[in-house]
């Protein structure tokens, strides 16, 4: 699911290249989500006695990111029991395109019984957005971009990434 | 690595000048920190009270001292030989009364003792128990910071951009310790902080900051490098230090106080503090929260201060661009502009200061009072703690120097700020006047609002009841002090090289500051207390005899107080020190010396014409009176021609005085403190020529023969600093009428500058000989001063030190003895008439052993009553004080009375019988028997027919 996460991040920086700065601390930022996830989510400001700097609040997409993938992941594995599919973390990096989680299996084709249908992507593509939206209170327009770019061409029949 | 910054720029001039002065803001903290204390030490005392038992103790031993508050024997007078010493003089008698009063309240304190040190040891406790909280609360923030914001330890490897870019950093702000740089992972702010303890510095960066480096590199560098100078200005550790000691406060001294309130309103209780009335409660709780609110402010004050002194290092380390850019950003509330409760600063104020770091180097009127409040509310209540602890004199004097250090390096660094930032001008006039004028005021409110003075209703507040004289007394001495500092400071100070005089200064400052500030806590309680003295006893039929001899016997005690501090050495130390330090010129001093030496020679032929003059106009009857008494206090002839000298010199002083400060500008008060010293110096010895005169000429008509005649030096010391209290107390108004009529004159009659205007050499090079040149007047002026000075030492060390004077050792072995012990129970056998005996039981009577050998019984009101009496009952009821000399070797004790001050009183089955008074031979019965043993806490004596049990109740006399 990390991987996922990071893959959404990797993508997110098509419409939002500032989400770059925030490779380097994916991993710290990947742990504290997981020691307490609405805390990470909340992304408050600290205060104190000889503090400075500005006040306002930074959008980190990594921990949004976080939550979409466990959001997404929760419903590619209902389905996949649902169709009595073996599912794998492997698995869902392929179908969201990622060349380098199995390198030396094929991509997944529209007939590989793991591979989405446009429906299931248009999905993807709603619960994306309801975390941005929700949780990532990131305003409507700027979640449909980010859920584009996460979703990829899924939507219109054809493999993620390409 | 290349940075997105120009290379590293050379230091902004303002900056260096703010940054190098002092900012006194640690000096706040200390403050503030000193006021929570001082004022937990007295609600601790006042709690301490209202827990039953211990009232119920204190009240005991309080009836039982009574008699000796009460008692005049305890108010043992002066020793003859001080009497014979302090003779026939007015103040020798003041003296003599004071010194009486001084051992008659130690008497009662000796009697109270036992009381005092169980509540002393018990606050004592509390004190140090608070002390540890607030340094457990200090040295346990490091660890709540990082687990509150779960704060991640950075490594290199984990971010190689952002580690090299903080590298970069350091090594462009060096610091004494490498901080330990930390990522708060939920704080999506772009703030940093520092935090940690002095030998481990943190800082912690939000992980959005981390993104600001990405996308704004400038600011993210401004807002590290203001976090690195924190940790340079050491802002660090006095901040959470001082947060920790507030919190302590307000969480324990404050609810502790309160409950004690609340308990006496209780009945079934029994205890808590009970106050008069509703208004006292109201002005203990006014005061209390005055003094939180007050520590709270100020305390932020102090933390906004620090954050502009940040912002300052920051743009001089770095870009002053990006530390603007970042402020700019900061939220700006409108309306708020000054943000007097926070504690940051509003960002227009903080850009404002980063654009003209000048602005740092004013000092703000509501700082000053603030800290004058905190000072008079830190001094009143150490006032009343510190002396119970250690004693009378040395407390008072600990306190003084404690108290006058804080308020002259508060002064000197107001002062150094003041220079620096109008150099090459002089500073303002509000510098020179309103700062120590705002000082006195918020000192003598302060002592006003402490709560102390809300518990005991004012009569105890410092400086003589806070009146409104004692308060322009004290402003006037800070204002006098402070100008001087300020023009010695001015004449030595130059902002392209540190000197080295700045140090000696201060210390200077601080000493004077302590001679004053204890002549104002002493003296000025009898501020407005003159009384003339009365008519003499042979001549008062001669108009102005009479009335020169009225004025030579008037009793003014702050005069008492003045003449008995090192006038001398203060007077030397005000005149030498910042004329070594500019370097002064012969040219410069040479008008002052010349107006020194005409008005102290003018003084000398005064003293010379003085016994022809009393032989010419006073009868001899006046002169050698047959009857050899005089009534009480009045001034016999010698005395009113020797203090007619006075009288002389003191003009002399202050035509002196008045001529300097009216003609000088630069170095004013050091030049005058010149004048009247050269004047008294060269007027002291008329007081030989006047006695010598008088003798030879026979004036006396006591047929003496005629030799030269004078006093000892000590006493020639002590008659000059009389002279010199009585022309401070006039000199110092007159000669700052003179200085404004000067100012005055000058502004309207522009003059060609004289040599009081040429630039100190100081500015220039010069060679070795044309220095030692230049210092050859001063170092005169110094040599004769010391002399003159050293004098005073004996005098000084008698009055700071009485206890040492006496030289003594400890000569008791046994170190069980020394200490406080109450009787718990005695039985002695004692005859009741030539055939018959009885045996006696009583209790509660009170012994201090002290180390050196003495030993004194305080009886209270001690009641032995007889248990086999063969008909009525027996009892001796025995009152007052019995002091002995002891030995205690091999298990034995022997006493011999020293000084008895009690009575006894006899009755036969409650009727009373009679008194009488005891003395040191039949006082026997009264002491503990031989033979003894003493383990801890118990100690057990007996002798046939006599056992007595003591119980220790105090720490050693």
């Amino acid at each position: 699911m990390t991987d996922l996460a990071r893959l959404m991040v990797d993508r997110a920086m098509v419409v939002e290249p500032s989400v770059d700065a925030e490779r380097a601390l994916f991993p710290m930022l990947a742990a504290a989500y997981f020691r307490d996830r609405r805390r990470a989510l909340a992304g408050l400001r600290s205060g104190g006695p000889l503090e400075f700097g500005p006040t306002e609040v930074v959008l980190l997409l990594t921990p949004i990111m976080l939550e979409t993938a466990t959001v997404v992941w929760a419903y590619l594995v209902e389905d996949a029991t649902r169709r009595g599919i073996n599912w794998s973390g492997e698995a869902a990096r392929q179908v969201f395109g990622d060349q380098s989680a199995s390198p030396h299996t094929e991509q997944p084709s529209a007939s590989s019984p793991l591979a989405l249908t446009v429906e299931q992507w248009n999905h993807v593509h709603q619960l994306v957005t309801q975390v941005l939206t929700g949780p990532g209170r990131i305003p409507s327009s700027r979640a449909a971009l980010l859920a584009d770019a996460v979703v990829g061409r899924g939507r219109l029949g054809e493999a993620p990434q390409s | 690595m290349t940075t997105v910054l120009d290379p590293p720029q050379p230091r902004h001039d303002d900056s260096e000048r703010v940054l190098a002065a002092p900012s006194g803001t640690h000096l706040r903290f200390l403050l503030l920190t000193t006021a929570a204390l001082a004022t937990s030490a007295v609600i601790l005392a006042i709690v301490y009270l209202a827990i039953p038992p211990h009232l119920q103790s204190h009240r005991t031993v309080f009836q039982q001292c009574e008699p000796v508050l009460h008692d005049p024997a305890g108010w043992a007078a002066a020793t003859p030989a001080d009497d014979q010493q302090q003779g026939t003089e007015p103040i020798g008698e003041v003296v003599g009364l004071a010194t009486a009063a001084l051992r008659g309240t130690q008497a009662f304190a000796q009697c109270i003792a036992p009381a005092t040190v169980a509540q002393r040891t018990w606050v004592g406790w509390a004190l140090a128990a608070q002390v540890g909280l607030a340094l457990t609360v200090y040295g346990l923030h490091p660890w709540w910071v990082r687990r509150r914001g779960r704060l991640e330890r950075l490594d290199a490897d984990a971010d190689p951009v952002l580690w090299a870019e903080l590298t970069d950093l350091l090594d462009r702000f060096p610091l004494r310790r490498e901080p330990l740089w930390l990522l708060a992972p939920y704080s999506y702010g772009q703030s940093g902080q520092a935090y940690g303890l002095p030998w481990s510095p943190r800082v912690r960066l939000d992980v959005g900051l981390r993104l600001l480096l990405t996308t704004d590199r400038p600011r993210f560098r401004a807002v590290v490098l203001h976090e690195l100078a924190h940790l340079r200005n050491r802002d660090v550790g006095i901040t959470y230090l001082t947060i920790a000691v507030w919190w302590v406060f307000v969480g324990t001294a404050v609810p502790a106080l309160l409950l004690s309130l609340l308990a006496a309103a209780l009945p079934v209780t029994g205890g808590g503090v009970r106050l008069n009335n509703g208004w006292q409660l109201a002005a203990v709780l006014a005061s209390i929260a005055l003094l939180t609110a007050m520590v709270y402010l100020a305390r932020n004050s102090v933390l906004r201060t620090r954050e502009h002194y940040a912002d300052v290092a920051a743009a001089a380390a770095g870009s002053r661009s990006a530390v603007l850019a970042a402020i700019d950003v900061l939220p700006s509330r409108p309306r708020q502009r000054f943000l007097w409760y926070d504690t940051h600063p509003a960002p227009g104020l903080r850009r404002a200061t980063v654009v003209d770091p000048l602005r740092l180097l004013r000092t703000g009127a509501t700082d000053v009072l603030v800290f004058g409040l905190g000072v008079g509310v830190a001094l009143s209540n150490l006032l009343y703690s510190v002396p119970v602890a250690v004693g009378a004199t040395p407390g008072s004097v600990l306190v003084c120097a404690l108290v006058a250090a804080v308020l002259a390096l508060f002064l000197a660094a107001c002062t150094r700020r003041a220079v620096a930032r109008a150099y090459p001008a002089s500073p303002t006039r509000g510098h020179g006047w309103g700062v120590p004028a705002l000082l006195g005021l918020g000192v003598s409110a302060g002592s006003a609002v402490s709560a102390l003075s809300a518990f005991t209703g004012g009569p105890t507040m410092v400086g003589g009841a806070g009146s409104l004289a004692t308060a322009a007394l004290l402003c006037l001495g800070a204002c006098v002090l402070h100008l001087w500092f300020t023009s010695a400071h001015r004449a030595s100070w130059r902002p392209d090289r540190a000197t080295r005089f700045t140090p000696a200064l201060t210390v200077l400052f601080v000493l004077i500051g302590a001679v004053f500030l204890f002549f104002w806590l002493v003296g000025s309680a009898q501020l407005t207390a003159i009384r003339l003295g009365p008519p003499p006893t042979y001549g008062a039929e001669i108009a102005w005899y009479r009335d020169l001899a009225r004025v030579v016997a008037t009793t003014y005690l702050p005069v008492v107080t003045l003449s008995n501090l090192p006038l001398g050495l203060t007077l030397v130390t005000l005149a030498c020190a910042p004329l070594l330090a500019a370097r002064g010129t012969l040219a410069l001093l040479r008008p002052t010396l010349v107006t020194g030496v005409v008005a102290g020679a003018g003084a000398l032929l005064v003293a010379v014409a003085l016994p022809f003059a009393a032989q010419w106009s006073l009868p001899e009857a006046v002169r050698h009176p047959t009857e050899g008494y005089h009534l009480g206090g009045a001034a016999p002839f010698t005395l009113v021609l020797i203090y007619s000298y006075g009288l002389v010199t003191v003009v002399a002083v202050l035509l002196a005085t008045a001529t300097v400060a009216f003609r000088s500008e630069r170095m004013r008060p050091a030049l005058v403190a010149l004048a009247a010293f050269v004047t008294v110096t060269t007027a002291a010895p008329g007081l030989y020529l006047l006695k010598t005169g008088a003798r030879c000429l026979d004036i006396y008509a006591d047929g003496l023969t005629c030799h030269v005649s004078g006093a000892p030096v000590t006493d020639h010391t002590l008659y000059l600093d009389t002279v010199l209290a009585w022309a401070g107390i006039v000199a110092v108004p007159v000669a700052l009428l003179a200085a404004g009529a000067g100012a005055v004159r000058r502004a309207r009659r522009p003059r060609r500058p004289s040599a009081n205007d040429v630039a100190s050499p100081a500015d220039g090079p010069g060679s070795g000989r044309a220095r030692a040149r230049r210092l050859a007047p001063v170092l005169a002026v110094l040599l004769v001063g010391t002399v003159f000075a050293a004098t005073e030492l004996p005098r000084l060390r008698v009055l700071i030190l009485p206890a040492a004077a006496d030289g003594a050792t400890p000569t008791v072995t046994d170190r069980c003895l020394p200490g406080y012990w109450v009787e718990r129970s005695r039985r002695q056998l004692q005859p009741i008439s030539t055939t018959d005996v009885a045996v006696f039981a009583s209790s509660g009577a009170v012994w201090s052993f002290g180390r050196q050998g003495v030993a004194t019984l305080h009886l209270g009101d001690h009641t032995a009553r007889s248990e086999t009496a063969p008909q009525e009952h027996i009892a001796y009821t025995s009152t007052g004080l019995i002091q002995w000399r002891y030995t205690a070797t091999t298990g034995r004790l022997t006493f011999t009375a020293d000084s008895v001050s009690a009575t006894v009183t006899g009755s036969v089955g409650g009727a009373r019988r009679g008194t009488i008074t005891l003395g040191t031979d039949n006082v026997d019965d009264y002491a503990l028997p031989a033979a003894y043993s003493c383990n801890g806490d118990t100690l057990a004596t007996a002798a046939p027919g006599n056992v007595v049990t003591l119980h220790r109740v105090g720490g050693t006399v």
